[in-house]
């Protein structure tokens, strides 16, 4: 063999496998998918629960019913993923809010409290919004949110230690184990009464547009 | 430019259209978003015609220009006799990828309506390929030093 040869063959087998390691690398180390939607049996009639955060067309034909825990990250790109829907499919889409504050997470309970109790004046989603800005605020920084938010700062600090708000906290709590939840975010898709189980926020925008585009 | 040059511009040509297709057909296969400076690419890849026979048209890229890259490295060892015939090969070879080209690029233009800047890419380098096989055939012997073994 020649020179010449051998090194244009070193030359290409550097590039193949330099190009085949790192498509490797890359395929081993990308992040684990989440799990397929499922369908569930539970009807979307027995999963309203009133005085639950919402927002969309509350006549929609669509609901996402979604499980969310504040201080957990791939929550926050949930939101940011509804958002986005909420634009593209504006009108057709109505998102209800429930609670999954996991005990992994310790300020998820206090963020669920704040979130709860500026729903009690209107100001839930506003409320939700800062805080998956700073998910790691502390008690003080969520009285300054309430604040910019021009809460009436003694009802939300009654509100946010109230039963009420605990309780309303904790039922959604069982409601979500009821239903399977063991993750967040999880989201219950609905067209009609028919739903499925879909679990992490990658899979949300596919299935939305499956759904509406299928029209 | 003698033999050599030419059989080292299109080794070093191939082995870039090797990489362009090789990522082409990586981003295809994971459904991955198209660095791209249009909306060109992402359309291209997720049209039906990017596939042929359920293929990705980039595989064929890739098989493409590595056997072509292969022929090149190769051909400066073979016989005066088969220098010859690597150079009909190169041609046979570089005719195939320039027409298949086209027809991507017709595909492009006038079925699929969009442009992507990586597959305009493959295509200069298949036309380029393909003039220098042309070029590779009139002058088919390759200047070899008697030192090397």
């Amino acid at each position: 063999m020649k020179s010449e040869t051998r090194f244009l063959l070193i030359m290409l087998g550097f590039v193949v496998i330099l190009g085949a390691g790192l498509a490797a690398l890359n395929f081993y180390t990308r992040p684990p998918q989440p799990p397929e939607p499922k369908p569930v049996e539970i009807k979307l009639s027995e999963m309203l629960v009133a005085g639950r955060p919402e927002k969309g067309n509350p006549n929609a034909k669509v609901v996402v019913v979604e499980f969310s825990d504040m201080q957990c990250p791939s929550c926050r790109r949930g939101n940011d993923t509804v958002e986005q829907l909420m634009l593209q499919y504006e009108g057709k889409i109505r998102v209800i809010f429930r609670h999954y504050p996991l005990d992994i997470h310790p300020k998820a309970r206090l963020f669920a409290q704040a979130a709860e109790a500026a729903h009690r004046q209107g100001k839930f989603w506003e409320m939700q919004n800062l805080i998956f800005n700073e998910q790691d605020a502390n008690e003080k920084r969520l009285e300054e949110f309430a604040r910019s938010l021009g809460l009436s700062m003694e009802q939300f600090r009654k509100d946010m230690k109230s039963k009420e708000v605990q309780d309303a906290i904790l039922n959604d709590i069982a409601s979500a184990r009821r239903y399977g939840v063991t993750s967040t975010p999880t989201y219950f898709l609905f067209v009609g009464e028919k739903g499925q189980m879909i679990q992490g926020h990658l899979n949300l925008a596919a299935e939305m547009q499956k759904v509406i585009e299928g029209d | 430019m003698n033999g050599t040059h030419i059989n080292r511009v299109m080794f070093a040509l191939a082995v870039t259209g090797l990489v362009i297709a090789g990522l082409l057909w990586y981003w295809h296969v994971q459904n991955a978003e198209i660095p791209c400076t249009n909306a060109g690419c992402d359309q291209v890849a997720k049209h039906p015609a990017s596939r042929l026979f359920g293929i990705p048209v980039a595989a064929y890229g890739t098989l493409f220009y590595l056997s072509f890259a292969l022929l090149c490295a190769l051909r400066p060892s073979v016989s005066a006799e088969n220098q010859r015939l690597f150079a009909h090969l190169l041609l046979l070879w570089g005719t195939v990828g320039f027409l298949f080209s086209l027809y991507l690029t017709y595909l492009e233009l006038f079925v699929i309506q969009a442009i992507c800047q990586w597959c305009l890419a493959s295509a200069i380098i298949a036309t380029a390929l393909f003039v220098l096989s042309l070029l590779a055939w009139r002058q088919p012997h390759l200047i070899t030093t008697p030192s090397e073994a």
